[in-house]
């Protein structure tokens, strides 16, 4: 069995990705990631200069997921060197990831991220809680093609961008960000959400509004894969609700060949990337699959092999 | 062996009243609630309380009673803890946890001490407790710069009084109890003398208690506080040496461990993740 996959040039060791925005601000989270076996880490996102982020509460649970309202905290890209040099000694492979208030801003900051030595660039245009940044640019698809272009122009590493799910249409959101010349598609971010605690009348989160990660995002992350890998021809990078080898094989079947890890971190701990591992190792042994590349999409082909399990062929 | 966050408990705050608070100082104080899950939780670990519509920040969980009443020893030093010290009993609060890794006790009794600076005496007061009660030999060493600022100061004399701890308060300018800093007396009671030795408040005295403790080849933990987040492993916020989620793996940490945290004594990031001096 093999895990390795090659996505956008990169070739990783497994397909399983650290998430953007779990525990990948520091070098010293980075470099144990690595050591925790992902395939690849993606940055926090990072803007222009040091931003402390939201008011505490930052995040809080719901039922079957995690609604965070961070406000994309980060000591910049101008301060990350320090953080990205021990990710990469490591041996991490690492994508950088930014979030900008216009194409310009993000072609700069794509740049800048470039140089600091990342194989890579992810495009924030999907935080949902950052007034100015995020969703508020990413879910127009002429506005997401503007930044998309203006990053391409800007570096020579891939670019992946991050989708939003909060659209009507996430399939015109990819083809726009295709036609722009991004390389693969991540999908998706977080949906916009609020808890409220009825005791003392008011959101729980200090910025009220948040995102929705983990497992009650997952069906809806998974239907956005399902429709991007029937509409755009760039990979689909899954996110969103990973937390066993049977979630990375729905989202494989849906058309994804490489799978972010993010809030499962919280209830399972970094075990999480090898516990998969074996899973995926496991089940592939079973079905006779040697490579996960087999069965990229296999869900939008019709019947599978239901009934002839273990069996050759 | 990591402790992610219990799927079996939602991590959302747990709306209680703070019943009463008492003035250590005239910015310290005292707060009590009913809470049952921290009033079980072990000693050394934390919990997020949210003041709404100001802040949620981290605290080192206090002594507790069988109602499963709970305390915390709060500085006023930011908007979240005056603005709890200002509104003070009767004031809504959410707390969430509890969180982290706890002391690790021998497992024989033994002699075990405690020493605590400022609002680290909090934590300390509990692991006291909870050393008591598995059958340990107490001591408490409390340091302020004078006596007036000794915080828990009734609360462990009363405990000294009943004979569950032995309290050796330290004053720099000899205005009670021992004239001088904790770690001298520490140092004057023998380091040797004790199987375990625990330690939280200002990062240059755990610096100091872990290190006499490193020499005399005595077991050691220190509790360390560092800006928090999230408070469940996934922000990053709060993570030290090479990797190490202080809500996490923390706040304890051994001097083992510690010896690999680079920043130990030296700096902690902001809520930019910024690396300042201490």
């Amino acid at each position: 069995m093999d895990l390795r996959t090659t996505v956008t040039g990169l070739e990783l060791s497994n397909p399983l990705l650290l998430a953007s925005g779990i525990l990948d601000e520091t070098g010293a989270s980075m470099a144990r990631a690595v050591r925790e076996g992902v395939g690849a880490v993606v940055t926090k996102s990072m803007g222009p200069a040091p931003r402390p982020g939201h008011p505490n509460p930052t995040v809080v649970e719901v039922g079957g997921g995690l609604l965070n309202a961070m406000g994309l905290p980060g000591p910049g890209v101008a301060h990350f060197r320090e953080e990205i040099d021990p990710a990469l000694a490591a041996g991490a492979t690492v994508v950088g990831s930014v979030f900008g208030g216009d194409a310009q801003e993000y072609a700069r900051l794509a740049a800048d991220m470039e140089a600091l030595g990342v194989h890579a660039v992810e495009l924030n245009v999907s935080c949902p809680h950052a007034k100015g940044y995020g969703s508020e640019l990413g879910s127009d698809p002429a506005v997401l093609h503007g930044v998309v272009a203006a990053v391409k122009d800007a570096v020579k590493v891939p670019v992946w961008t991050k989708l939003t799910p909060n659209t009507n249409d996430v399939t015109a959101l990819g083809l726009a960000a295709q036609d722009a010349g991004t390389d693969a598609l991540v999908a998706t971010n977080t949906l916009k959400a609020i808890a409220i605690e009825p005791d003392v009348r008011m959101p729980v989160l200090g910025n009220k509004v948040g995102g929705l990660s983990g497992k009650a995002l997952k069906p809806v992350a998974l239907r956005a894969v399902w429709d991007l890998h029937q509409k755009v021809d760039v990979p689909v990078v899954a996110s969103g609700g990973i937390y066993d080898a049977r979630d990375v094989l729905e989202y494989a079947m849906a058309g994804a060949t490489a799978f972010q890890v993010g809030t499962a971190l919280m209830h399972r701990g970094w075990d999480v990337f090898t516990d998969i591992q074996e899973g995926l190792t496991a089940w592939m042994e079973t079905e006779r699959v040697g490579n996960l590349s087999e069965i990229t999409g296999a869900a939008h082909h019709g019947p599978g092999r239901g009934g002839r399990v273990g069996t050759a062929g | 062996m990591e402790h992610a966050a219990s799927p079996a408990l939602l991590q959302r705050p747990r709306i209680t009243t703070v019943e009463r608070l008492e003035w250590e100082t005239e910015r310290h104080a005292t707060v009590r609630f009913h809470d049952p899950l921290l009033a079980e939780s072990p000693s050394g670990t934390f919990c997020m309380v949210w003041l709404p519509g100001v802040d949620e920040v981290p605290m080192g969980t206090g002594y507790t009673d069988a109602a499963g009443r709970v305390t915390l020893t709060i500085e006023g030093k930011g908007d979240c803890t005056n603005a709890l010290l200002d509104q003070g009993a009767g004031t809504r609060v959410g707390v969430r946890g509890p969180y982290g890794t706890g002391f690790r006790l021998p497992e024989e009794p033994g002699r075990v001490c405690f020493v605590g600076g400022g609002t680290g005496i909090a934590p300390m007061s509990r692991g006291a407790q909870q050393a008591h009660a598995a059958g340990h030999d107490v001591t408490v060493i409390s340091g302020a710069r004078s006596e007036d600022l000794l915080l828990l100061h009734d609360h462990l004399k009363d405990r000294h009084a009943t004979g569950s701890l032995r309290y050796k308060p330290c004053t720099d300018d000899g205005t009670f109890g021992f004239h001088g800093f904790t770690t001298q007396k520490l140092a004057e009671l023998g380091e040797g003398a004790f199987d375990a030795v625990y330690a939280c408040g200002p990062e240059p005295m755990m610096v100091r208690v872990v290190e006499q403790c490193r020499d005399a080849g005595t077991f050691c933990e220190a509790s360390l506080e560092r800006y928090m987040k999230c408070a469940v492993g996934v922000c990053d916020a709060c993570t030290v040496g090479d990797g190490l989620r202080l809500c996490v793996e923390g706040p304890v940490l051994d001097g083992e461990r510690l010896a690999g945290v680079a920043e130990f004594g030296v700096g902690h990031r902001d809520a930019a993740g910024l690396m300042h001096p201490w």
